[in-house]
């Protein structure tokens, strides 16, 4: 009772504010009249009254509409989360992907000896820092920043991903811990699971050795599920989507969702989302601010769909295809 | 008979039952409005028209602190307290400090539970105004048992004053 009630107190002003801003976002008509819009100018106007409309008042290229998404967003999280008496860590937890996100670029463009892109300023790291061997990192980050530097030929861009991936889930596991919010020590372990079963049906599919599965898998989930790796290549879909069901490291998903990659990616979607609308409902506490943070950022996702989608010339069914799991 | 009851007078035991009364009524009240009103306070920054619907629920788990209140006043009426003529032994002190005990502990639950439903609550009405009649029922529906300890002390203490002649 202690705890619920501190809780209570020190998120209630984000959670009262969050009441009224979620009935704010995007619904599915807005979606569909900017799937349906005929020009970006369109678009633009069916936004104008929404909160992205300030933001996107002047975009007309691409580069701009990223750009106003991603000033958005540093709102989002400058003003709404600071200002929700969330711990650092869960601040850190929300910025970190854009860190990991820079450093894959710069690895990517390091190795192929191609011109850095310009990187995203929303992460607690400045962009500046991965120029260079990256003395301005963390040393986890410069170590991973020049691994292959002295390798003979560059790696495959899949080996980049997955150990990118791995600093990244391990660092995002380190945050939600430090939070000390249960939902989100949850939420990151479900979310490593979904990436470790995703791992083992590739693997199957792939018939992939042993050592290059266990190279892939990610740490902090589901202990039962790593145990999986060393036979994931060998056996049939059926059988391990068996084994993976009896793990019982993700509720709600079937031997049917398993069988293959399309229908597997559906599922986790699901469960994903079916996960946030749980913790929208939460009556208190951090999880309805928690969710509605992580709404707002697949709002920014689909909304770079569909507007960057349109003006570079994506027609509307794929757009619309791209957004199902978001209507 | 004793004039002491565990080395304590029984106007001292009166006294702490009706001072606990109070405390923990008032304690329940403080945070219940806190709880509720850090709800409304977020509610209203975004939208300022439902300030007046959104009130009640913050003042809602006001009402217990006002109970113990009642309580620690009885208490000083019906035993003579306040006269300075009160004649209560040791024993019969501790049985007014018991009497006190139902709305000292139940306001103080109460007000806390009243505060998270009028939070929840708020929430009803940050998404539909016109339903600000129906979130009012929740927290009611915690309001009455913090009544029925008041009513169950307040009986309990008029028994004691007809027992003891007070």
């Amino acid at each position: 009772m202690l705890t619920s009630t501190r809780d209570d107190i020190r998120y209630g002003f984000a959670v009262g504010r969050v009441r009224v801003l979620q009935a704010r976002l995007l619904s599915r008509s807005v979606y569909e009249r900017l799937i349906d819009a005929p020009d970006f100018a369109e678009q633009r106007r069916v936004l104008s009254e929404t909160a992205f409309g300030r933001y996107l008042e002047h975009a007309d290229t691409s580069e701009d509409v990223e750009r106003a998404l991603d000033a958005s967003l540093g709102d989002l999280y400058d003003e709404f989360l600071l200002g929700a008496g969330l711990p650092e860590a869960v601040v850190r937890y929300f910025r970190l992907p854009y860190d990991y996100r820079n450093l894959r670029t710069a690895l990517k463009t390091r190795v192929l000896g191609m011109t850095a892109p310009g990187l995203s300023a929303l992460g607690t790291i400045e962009p500046a820092a991965f120029a260079g061997s990256g003395e301005g990192l963390p040393d986890e980050m410069a170590s991973l920043l020049t691994r292959w530097d002295e390798a003979e030929q560059a790696p495959p861009l899949a080996d980049i991903e997955t150990a990118v991936d791995h600093a990244l889930f391990a660092a995002l596991a380190g945050e939600a811990k430090r939070s000390r919010i249960p939902f989100l020590r949850e939420l990151t372990t479900l979310r490593i699971d979904l990436a470790v079963i995703r791992v083992l049906l590739r693997a199957n599919g792939k018939r992939l050795a042993p050592a290059a599965v266990l190279d892939s898998l990610i740490d902090g989930g589901t202990s039962a599920l790593l145990t999986l790796a060393p036979v994931a290549g060998r056996m049939d879909a059926e059988e391990l989507a068996g084994l993976i069901v009896d793990t019982r490291a993700v509720p709600g998903l079937g031997e049917a969702d398993l069988t293959s990659l399309e229908r597997y990616d559906l599922a986790a979607a699901a469960l994903d989302a079916a996960r946030m609308a749980s913790a929208r409902r939460a009556p208190s506490g951090p999880e309805p601010v928690l969710a509605y943070v992580l709404g707002r950022e697949a709002e920014v996702v689909a909304l770079r769909v569909a507007l960057v989608g349109r003006l570079s010339g994506l027609d509307r069914e794929a757009v619309r295809e791209r957004l199902r799991g978001v209507m | 008979m004793s004039d002491l009851f565990w080395g304590v007078s029984g106007i001292n035991w009166a006294l702490f039952g009706g001072g606990v009364a109070a405390v923990l009524g008032g304690i329940g009240s403080a945070i219940g409005i806190t709880i509720a009103s850090a709800t409304v306070s977020g509610i209203v920054t975004e939208d300022g028209e439902k300030f007046g619907k959104l009130l009640p629920l913050a003042a809602m788990p006001s009402t217990q602190g006002i109970y113990g209140f009642i309580a620690a006043v009885l208490v000083l009426i019906f035993f003579n307290i306040l006269g300075g003529e009160a004649t209560l032994t040791g024993a019969q002190g501790f049985a007014v400090f018991l009497a006190c005990l139902p709305v000292a502990f139940l306001c103080m639950f109460t007000g806390i539970y009243q505060g998270k439903t009028g939070a929840a609550a708020a929430g009803i009405v940050a998404r539909r105004s016109e339903d600000s009649g129906k979130a009012l029922i929740f927290p009611a529906l915690v309001e009455t048992y913090a009544v029925f300890s008041l009513i169950v002390t307040v009986l309990m203490m008029t028994a004691l004053q007809a027992t003891f002649g007070g």
